[in-house]
């Protein structure tokens, strides 16, 4: 005769003993490594790439949206800041057919930024707060030198392709929980790479400013005075920020100076009356309003 | 940004809940696994002894969906391949589950022994393509009452 019994199975013979976080935490990680490796390579190439696209593109791109930019401000503050912009753009040593616009934005926003097609806004808000003529030529300096080193439109190179690479894989993993994960990662190698630009284009930008007036002084004023206007705002730690913060640029400014035997010194220029004089009447007459 | 929050809340609950339910799970499985463990249970298609006894159908079915931590993990998995680590342990309390459920059956008509047990699964569909609300797991055999 037969004999039958039923024991009991023991436990974990089904059931992996793994931690599931730690099996998480593998798997997060190794995606997110592969991934930045992609986007990192393809962001390179497609930055390397972008800088062959000549500037007359560049120009026709900026075209289409540009227009929102060209608003007159008063005429004196729009013909210093023309002629301002001339002086620092020819000591840049432009490429040929590389131009420069130079756009007033009104406003009490402080904030400067180049796009395509050589394009320069400069916000009235920043104007007021820079304490003379060299920090403001040390901005539009730094914006023009974003221009010449062609980083908006490496931007935008990076941007569309990362993009639809991001969109791509997400799509083909056919899920938006991959696509959460994803994006993020993406988003925070693009950051890293403007942080690199932003150097450079103030070791540029310092370098015509030096050619202009013979001295480095105001550019150090330009962060300073940055720094103050954003004094007690909450700012976002260094990794999640464009813009490496204030202090490290101060340094490096300095650093640069003394390295290239500038005089970190000089006389400083302030801004003509009537420059003044009609930024004060914008003041008073947006407050009114 | 919002979205990588509300995404980073549903894995923590998932996880956190998920846990506890499983642990409870577990430990009411082998309890009742130790209640019911005087009822047999075999996979050969004839009884062990051929004396005439009644044959009924006893059935044990339940519907089990993963927690949201689980079906990230096993997303993410799906990506490189390899084994559902999380997906095992639920499956695995689905089947004892079933068994249970179907020994439960068995022992209110009397019986003390189920052959020609068998295991099936049906998935439920989502909305979307390729998705999965849950799976159910059926178990059932023959009981022998006598």
């Amino acid at each position: 005769m037969t004999e039958y019994s039923n024991p009991q199975i023991p436990d974990g013979i089904n059931v992996s003993r793994t931690h599931p976080l730690a099996d998480f935490a593998r798997l997060l990680g190794g995606i997110v490594v592969v991934v930045g490796v992609v986007v990192i390579a393809l962001a390179l190439l497609a930055g390397h790439l972008a800088r062959y696209v000549p500037f007359e593109s560049e120009r026709s791109i900026a075209e289409r949206f540009v227009g929102s930019l060209a608003e007159p401000g008063p005429k004196p503050v729009a013909d210093y800041l023309d002629a301002l912009t001339r002086r620092i753009a020819a000591a840049h040593d432009l490429p040929p057919g590389m131009t420069i616009t130079v756009h007033y934005v009104p406003g009490d926003t402080v904030n400067a930024f180049a796009t395509l097609g050589g394009h320069v806004a400069i916000y009235e808000g920043l104007m007021r707060k820079m304490p003379n003529e060299n920090a403001l030529a040390m901005v539009i300096s730094h914006e023009i030198a974003h221009v010449k080193l062609r980083h908006p439109i490496t931007s935008m190179g990076r941007g569309i392709v990362v993009g639809v690479a991001l969109a791509g894989i997400s799509a083909a993993a056919g899920s938006d929980v991959v696509g959460q994960v994803l994006g993020p990662a993406g988003l925070l190698t693009m950051m890293s790479f403007s942080r690199d630009q932003e150097r450079d284009a103030d070791a540029k930008a310092l370098d015509a400013l030096v050619k202009v007036y013979g001295h480095a002084g105001g550019a150090a004023d330009t962060f300073r005075t940055l720094r103050d206007a954003f004094a007690g705002k909450p700012r976002p730690p260094e990794f999640f920020s464009t813009h490496p913060l204030d202090v490290d640029r101060v340094a490096a400014i300095e650093t640069t100076v003394t390295e290239q035997g500038w005089a970190a010194t000089g006389e400083l220029v302030p801004y003509p009356a009537e420059v003044t004089a009609a930024l004060a009447a914008a003041e008073k007459k947006a407050e009114s309003e | 940004m919002i979205d990588l929050a509300i995404f980073a809340a549903l894995v923590v609950i998932g996880y956190v809940v998920g846990r506890i339910l499983e642990a409870r799970h577990y430990r009411s499985i082998r309890e009742r696994e130790q209640a019911y463990g005087n009822i047999m249970m075999f996979a050969s298609r004839f009884p062990p002894t051929l004396d005439p006894l009644r044959q009924d159908l006893v059935a044990g079915s339940v519907v089990v969906s993963a927690d949201y931590f689980k079906v990230v993990v096993a997303r993410l998995q799906g990506i490189v391949g390899g084994r559902l680590k999380t997906y095992e342990s639920l499956l695995d309390r689905a089947r004892r589950e079933a068994i249970l459920r179907m020994k439960e059956e068995a022992r209110a008509r009397g019986a003390r022994m189920i052959v020609n047990v068998k295991f099936q699964t049906f998935s439920i569909p989502g909305r979307k393509p390729g998705s999965l609300v849950g799976v159910e797991m059926l178990a059932y055999g023959t009981a022998l009452l006598g």
